[in-house]
């Protein structure tokens, strides 16, 4: 485990979506290398309620431990829609690799996305 | 020195160093263009911004403008950018920030104004938002940003080809993190977004394409807006 104990209490990432938020929001081509986070080290989306992220041609490298690449909390009521995302190496440790646990499977829309570890949606 | 804006303000090819005050205020400057300047070595410890542009009849002339410019080493209490309810879009391209760090703040120290930036805006050490307005960025560099970078709320963000980049600050995070107990809100991020609106007067689609995050694995914030 790459991570100390104090590391993992923390919050490090490239984006965050607080509260409630009604925008669509088009993420191509970006790249999230090491960012060292706990959940979503790319993009974390914490209780949005209607944001709808489109996200295509996304690298992210050893970004975060849970939920590595992205995540979000049980609260939120986003939708997000993939299209060729490559997570590589974006789970350090645990069985989620792409996704936070808790998020509801429906809320997603996986399209041909090259995933380097394990997948474990709800 | 603070200079005072109700018109036209255009700033090229300044060196602007080792000064302690506001440089623009918050006297709403209908037209902002700065090209080739740059701003170094600054501590603005005032609850102001640096740059503050807020209220109705702001930027009725021009979309403000930064092109071509440099700050660097700059220690602000909130935000070294602050729009709000101007409708308009701040555009700045090939900008280079680095070394953007916040003035640490006891609570003896705070003021009013610096509680009220904490209860009602998200952290953005670089550019804050607020209120139908939006930031429009591109092929820009943020490097060494020891807080919150952007922060936006109810507006937007539309950014290509900008790269974010924290790598030289892993050692001096690590550092850092002895013997402290951190909580998850000690986190920091690039792109910080509170609340948002459909009916954001720049529109209510962003488009975030062709950027780069690399190590954001710097120390908790502190003072100021978390």
């Amino acid at each position: 485990m790459i991570f100390c104990e104090a590391f993992i209490n923390v919050l490090f990432k490239a984006i965050r979506v607080l509260g409630t938020f009604s925008t669509t929001w088009n993420l191509k081509g970006n790249k999230f290398i090491g960012l060292g986070a706990l959940y979503g080290g790319a993009i974390y989306c914490e209780n949005p309620l209607a944001v709808i992220i489109s996200i295509n041609d996304v690298y992210a490298e050893n970004t975060a431990i849970n939920g590595g690449a992205i995540a979000k909390n049980s609260l939120g009521k986003n939708d997000m829609s993939y299209d060729r995302p490559n997570f590589l190496n974006s789970d350090s440790d645990s069985d989620y690799s792409c996704f936070d646990i808790v998020c509801p499977k429906r809320y997603f829309r996986k399209q041909r996305c090259n995933w380097k570890g394990r997948i474990n949606l709800s | 020195m603070t200079m005072v804006a109700q018109g036209t303000l255009t700033v090229t090819n300044i060196t602007y160093a080792n000064y302690d005050g506001n440089f623009i205020s918050s006297n709403t400057p209908k037209v902002i263009t700065i090209t080739s300047s740059l701003f170094q070595n600054i501590t603005q410890n005032t609850t102001q911004p640096f740059i503050y542009a807020t209220g109705a009849g702001s930027f009725t002339m021009a979309t403000p403008t930064i092109t071509s410019t440099v700050f660097d080493s700059i220690a602000v209490r909130h935000s070294l950018f602050l729009i709000e309810q101007s409708a308009k879009v701040f555009t700045l391209t090939s900008v280079t920030m680095n070394n953007i760090s916040k003035i640490e703040l006891t609570k003896k120290m705070k003021n009013s104004v610096d509680l009220d930036y904490e209860s009602a805006w998200p952290g953005g050490v670089c550019l804050l938002s607020r209120v139908g307005t939006g930031y429009k960025i591109t092929n820009s560099n943020f490097t060494n940003i020891k807080s919150h970078c952007i922060g936006l709320s109810q507006s937007v963000l539309t950014m290509s080809g900008c790269i974010f980049d924290n790598s030289d600050l892993a050692s001096e995070y690590t550092s850092s993190l002895k013997n402290k107990s951190l909580v998850a809100s000690d986190g920091v991020t690039f792109l910080n977004f509170a609340d948002g609106t459909t009916d954001i007067n720049p529109g209510n689609s962003m488009d975030v394409s062709s950027n780069t995050f690399i190590n954001n694995v710097i120390f908790p914030l502190y003072g100021g807006v978390k």
